[in-house]
């Protein structure tokens, strides 16, 4: 059977490599390199995002370390402290929190991976806005209602909420399409 | 010259024509020890012992070990589970040294270093023994020196070289069997299947299937939050590897398919092998990932990732089953096609009547007609959420009309297929018989032909009982029509018996005809040059179906 089949091609006598096979070799490693420069930008993009991740991952530890620290009397940071009666003369809100928050060393020196400007902060993704990405995203947890069947809503943290009471905070970035990433959720 | 296997019809069993190529290997228990051990586990020569499973074990060990080297470097994964990751370590290194030990030992039986004159030592500096030692050595290197973790696991990256032991052999015997054939036929005889492709052809065929599955199920485990989380990057980089081979066989298959024969020209006939369903899903398998990259900014191109799982469909190249679906699909088209407007006009006037019916009573739920051809094909199809029901006399009386007929409509299609399918499976039994009936004549079948006897009932999944009673329902056929050869019709016709039997022949010898023939041509021809009678023809459809 084998046999046959070579007898068939053995008339034609083929080259065994033509300037057809060239071109087409040519453009296999033209694609082929096309392909690696785009998976390696898809591999740069999807790194920043992971950064982005750890930073705010590192808030989320931040608030964390916090939320335990908060209710102590002498609880030295006044802008997120829990009441109106601290020594500050102005009451506690989260937009005041918040500056604090990235007004400390490892937060004013960190960057956006997407922008390299300062860490920002935003009210949600807006998936396709890329100048969201890499954004800081906080929202407040408000459960439903004990015996309702709607879910629990997630509206942003308004800059003026008062921090007197705790708080359920989550933390989420935009991605590198502004898709958003939801990384943690803390009690504060 | 090796002598041809002959299977005689009159001691034919189909278990030993199925088993063949299965067969259990003839080692004698009076071999040596070492001789012993090499033909059962190391020998590629001997059929039917165990050098495969050795091999394909070895081949699988090393594809975990990749994906553990791959999870390792998520902490996430790692951190809490680093001692099973360190347990699986360590039993791989016992798997891979005992192999090389077993294979060192056993060298001086191998034909390619027995001549030698320390065929150990020959053994132990070829590339395969430095492979597998280097799969290894690091893991006790270890022990005695400090090494960085990432050198580490570079090293232990080496282990994926050892697959090169089942690869080599394959691609050898590729080019032999791709001797003096040119560059293109080669390409075709890599991604088509033909008498040229050999094992390594198969191992293509895995190695995409492989990608596809793992790319498929990371399509899926993105969706899942937390996994996406934690492994992002490594889908992002997986996803890229997975298109760049699936591009790279796109160009092939479209490059080399002139090699086949329904796509020899060079410009039509590519753009026909690209217009066939399998290179459309071929396309479809690739292009969000390219429209994604270029348009993102443009558009919310979202949803194209959902496309991704259309690579699932690129395993449909090497199934029957699909083929099977596809044929019963384009014989049934027509019957289906109008199960399928009865079923449309049904839905469009059940919905017209609800609307008609329902909408003063309830303008929030039968709003348009549109809202009511949902609750129409809900009631219809019998699935019945509830979240739109009637409530007036008449819209419930349509309701009760539409479920009663809607068990019917809809069961239409289900038992169109399914009877259309054990028919095509009829059918391609009857062809088996007939190819049967025909290998046999000579009373004998070569190895040739119980290859495609086994090929065939692989296909159509037949037990060998059933092999069986085909072989003997052929072997009785046969045998009557040897008793009726020497008779004339005449002879025939006075027993009833034999004029059934041979009724039956000539039946079967009609279908063959009709199985061998381009039907399409033969009915054309048929009618237009008036060669049979409507009755006629009529009848070759009749018994051909």
């Amino acid at each position: 059977m084998m046999r046959e089949a070579e007898l068939k091609d053995a008339p034609e006598m083929r080259r065994f490599f033509t300037l057809a096979d060239g071109v087409f070799v040519a453009v296999l490693v033209a694609v082929f390199i096309a392909v690696v420069v785009l998976g390696t930008y898809n591999y740069q993009e999807a790194a920043k995002t992971e950064t982005a991740k750890r930073e705010a991952e590192a808030v989320m530890a931040w608030l964390e370390s916090q939320a335990a620290l908060r209710d102590n009397p002498d609880y030295p940071i006044a802008a997120c402290g829990p009441a109106l009666e601290t020594a500050s003369l102005l009451p506690p809100t989260w937009e005041a929190c918040r500056a604090y928050l990235l007004s400390q060393p490892e937060f004013r020196d960190a960057r956006n991976p997407f922008s390299e400007g300062p860490l920002s902060v935003a009210d949600a993704c807006v998936p396709g806005k890329s100048a969201l990405r890499g954004a800081l995203v906080f929202e407040k947890f408000v459960p439903a209602p004990d015996g309702s069947q709607a879910p629990p809503t997630t509206p942003p943290m308004p800059p003026g909420e008062l921090l007197s009471k705790h708080l359920s905070i989550r933390v989420s970035i935009c991605n590198r399409d502004a898709e958003p990433v939801f990384v943690g959720q803390v009690d504060f | 010259m090796t002598e041809r296997k002959i299977f005689y019809l009159k001691d034919l069993d189909a278990e030993t024509l199925l088993r063949d190529g299965e067969d259990e290997a003839n080692i004698s228990s009076h071999l040596p020890i070492r001789a012993w051990l090499y033909a059962w586990l190391l020998d590629p020569t001997i059929k039917g012992n165990y050098q495969k499973l050795v091999d394909n074990s070895v081949a699988l060990l090393i594809l975990a070990n990749l994906l553990a080297l791959i999870f390792e470097r998520v902490p996430r994964i790692y951190d809490p589970y680093h001692l099973w990751f360190h347990i699986f370590d360590v039993f791989s290194v016992i798997i891979f040294t005992v192999e090389y030990g077993v294979r060192a030992y056993l060298s001086p039986e191998d034909a390619d270093y027995k001549r030698r004159r320390f065929p150990r030592l020959a053994y132990l500096t070829s590339p395969f023994a430095v492979i597998d030692l280097a799969a290894i050595l690091p893991f006790f290197l270890q022990s005695f020196i400090a090494i960085d973790l990432r050198v580490l696991r570079f090293l232990r990256l080496l282990r994926i070289f050892k697959l090169f032991r089942v690869v080599l052999p394959a691609y050898e015997q590729f080019l032999v069997l791709n001797q003096g054939r040119t560059f293109r036929q080669r390409l075709h005889a890599l991604v088509f299947p033909s008498p040229y492709g050999g094992n390594f052809q198969q191992y293509f065929d895995v190695f995409i299937s492989f990608f596809v599955i793992v790319s498929v199920l990371a399509s899926i485990l993105e969706s899942v939050q937390i996994i996406d989380y934690i492994l992002n990057i490594e889908f992002c980089v997986f996803d890229s590897v997975a298109v760049a081979i699936f591009t790279l066989e796109y160009l092939v298959r479209l490059y080399s398919c002139v090699e086949e024969p329904d796509f020899k020209r060079p410009i039509s006939g590519r753009i026909k092998q690209a217009l066939t369903p399998s290179t459309i899903i071929d396309l479809l398998a690739i292009l969000p990932f390219y429209l994604e990259i270029f348009l993102h900014h443009l558009f919310d191109l979202r949803f194209l990732r959902v496309f991704r799982l259309t690579r699932l469909l690129k395993l449909t190249r090497s199934s029957d089953a699909t083929a099977i679906l596809l044929k019963v699909i384009g014989r049934e088209w027509p019957i289906l096609s109008a199960a399928a407007f009865i079923l449309l006009l049904l839905v469009i006037m059940t919905a017209s009547l609800g609307f008609l019916f329902e909408h003063d009573a309830q303008p929030d739920k039968f709003d348009n007609i549109p809202d009511a051809i949902y609750w129409a094909v809900i009631t219809l199809a019998s699935v019945g959420y509830g979240d739109i029901s009637p409530i007036t006399p008449m819209g419930r009386f349509i309701t009760i009309i539409m479920a009663l007929v809607g068990i019917g409509i809809f069961a239409i299609p289900a038992a169109l297929l399914a009877s259309a399918f054990s028919d095509q499976l009829l059918k391609d039994r009857e062809a088996l018989r007939n190819s049967l009936y025909h290998l046999m004549k000579n009373g004998q079948l070569d190895e040739e032909e119980a290859a495609q006897i086994r090929l065939e009932a692989r296909r159509l999944h037949l037990t060998v009982h059933e092999i069986n009673q085909l072989i003997e329902t052929a072997v009785k056929e046969l045998e009557e029509h040897d008793n009726r050869e020497g008779m004339s019709l005449p002879a025939i016709a006075q027993s009833p018996e034999l004029a059934i039997e041979h009724y039956k022949f000539l039946l079967g010898q009609i279908r063959q005809l009709a199985l061998l023939t381009d039907d399409e041509r033969f009915q054309d021809i048929a009618r237009t040059k008036d060669r049979l009678t409507q009755n006629e023809l009529a009848l070759w459809a009749k018994i051909k179906d």
